[in-house]
């Protein structure tokens, strides 16, 4: 049976419904960067649009990660790479707090963002991959085009070097 | 074991996934570690990112897909993105044969008809189309259409307007503006003719600037070019009353229109088709209409299944 064409707007759209925001949070992850992110996910849509009919639609994911991913590459890079995350509203009631004990709570989490920032890269895209976007490791070497083991040494590495910030509180 | 050393370097990511063998779990000695990296994992589970609005984003994708292509050859057209218009004077996507990009799923109304069918179709603000056979409109029936309302169409329509916001009809060959009230389009083939009833009515296509009737003009773009002419703007249209009427038409035209309506093709190898022809035919009857348009003529006609070929009279 013959693949539908990607080149058809419907089937466009929904690759796009499907894959910007992964990917969108992927370039995040590498670059911390989330308007570069976004303007490189277009760009990598544009390429894609523009390549339709040499790509199948089993292959549209790895395309744009691809050229996502060389978008990043060909960028200048900055020294640090600083992401920051929002934090979901946790609904404790305030009388079980302290003063103390929220502001310890603040400076863990400014902790903890400046060490998953200071990951090496290969590191730090793993492991946000599989925590925020609650990619399992096969989806992630899959993504990637790297084995299972290697997302597994990786993630290995970047857990190791979480661990360190406890000790230093 | 030679097999825990080699994974001692994914230790941690197993344990992650709860892919630990029972041996492994067995080793762990210090659970305080563990307990710490629990800590961490738990806040990580917190951060999230700003969630991305799809629909916004695909809508400027597209945007910067159409800024970004060279314009379109007849090649490219088949895969340049449609951008629905907003303002009947804007910007306007001058193309021959430009895709209209559909929203997903949603409200779309579309009326279709077949040979020997006349269809009087009402939209949502009371406006009116009387299709012709062989023809489509459709429209997106949305609370959003009365403040910009946009109407595609192929074939052959009449439209009877009610006053208010922009209203454009949009064909393969161009865009219909209206700024008055009734006007004809006629849109099969490679002709496109528009016909100002009552009112004004603004056209565009790609081969001519942008051109506005008035009552009682007509406009005709074919291959050879384009004219503007006058015509009885008194008389309904004649297909709406099951006949068709031509003032020193090229035979060629009347023979296309019947070609479109009876569903037959003719064979004019043998004969001049650019010769003028003034007349009327019917529509309810094919031999009846051959005879009105070949007769006069000097013409007639050999049926062979679909086919006509026409030859002079001795």
């Amino acid at each position: 049976m013959a693949e539908p064409s990607i080149c058809k707007e419907p089937i466009f759209e929904s690759i796009y419904f499907d894959q910007a925001e992964d990917l969108r949070n992927f370039l995040y992850y590498k670059s911390g960067n989330l308007k570069q992110a976004e303007d490189w996910v277009q760009e990598s849509f544009i390429r894609l649009w523009d390549n339709c009919a040499k790509v199948n639609l089993d292959k549209a994911r790895s395309f744009l990660f691809t050229v996502g991913h060389n978008l990043f590459l060909n960028a200048v890079k900055h020294d640090k790479v600083v992401l920051k995350f929002q934090q979901q509203q946790t609904h404790k009631t305030s009388s079980q707090e302290t003063p103390e004990y929220l502001l310890e709570e603040k400076e863990f989490q400014a902790k903890l963002q400046k060490a998953i920032s200071d990951l090496s890269e290969p590191q730090r895209v793993v492991f946000l991959m599989n925590r925020i976007d609650k990619k399992t490791y096969k989806e992630i070497a899959e993504t990637l085009g790297i084995s299972v083991k290697a997302v597994e040494k990786r993630m290995h590495k970047a857990l190791l070097a979480l661990r360190t910030i406890s000790k230093k509180i | 074991m030679a097999d825990d050393y080699k994974d001692k370097d994914t230790f941690l990511a197993r344990w992650l996934n709860g892919t630990l063998s029972e041996e492994e779990k067995n080793s762990i000695k210090d659970k305080d570690d563990f307990e710490d990296l629990q800590k961490i994992l738990s806040e990580v589970d917190k951060m999230e990112l700003p969630p991305m609005d799809k629909q916004k984003s695909f809508a400027a994708f597209k945007k910067a897909k159409n800024n970004a292509s060279s314009p379109p050859t007849k090649e490219a057209k088949v895969r340049r993105m449609g951008i629905l218009p907003i303002a009947a004077a804007a910007a306007i996507l001058l193309l021959v044969g430009f895709f209209m990009f559909k929203p997903t799923g949603d409200a779309w109304v579309e009326h279709n008809t077949l040979a020997h069918e006349n269809k009087k179709i009402e939209l949502p603000d009371g406006s009116t189309i009387e299709l012709s056979h062989h023809s489509m409109a459709k429209w997106n029936d949305s609370d959003a259409w009365k403040k910009n309302r946009v109407v595609e169409m192929e074939g052959e329509a009449f439209f009877e307007v009610k006053k208010g916001s922009s209203f454009q009809v949009e064909t393969e060959q161009g865009i219909v503006t209206v700024l008055g009230t009734s006007f004809n389009i006629y849109n099969y083939k490679d002709r496109f003719e528009v016909s100002c009833y009552t009112g004004k009515v603004e056209v565009k296509s790609t081969s001519h600037i942008p051109v506005i009737l008035t009552q009682g003009k007509m406009t005709r773009w074919s291959k050879n070019g384009f004219e503007i002419k006058d015509f009885n703007a008194d008389s309904p249209t004649d297909w709406s009353e099951n006949k068709s009427q031509f003032v020193a038409v090229p035979l060629s035209r009347v023979l296309e229109e019947m070609e479109i309506q009876f569903e037959i093709k003719f064979d004019v190898t043998s004969i001049d088709a650019t010769s003028l022809f003034t007349g009327t035919y019917l529509h309810k009857n094919l031999d009846t209409a051959l005879k009105m348009v070949l007769e006069p003529m000097n013409l007639t006609g050999q049926k062979n299944g679909n086919i006509i070929t026409l030859s002079e009279k001795d």
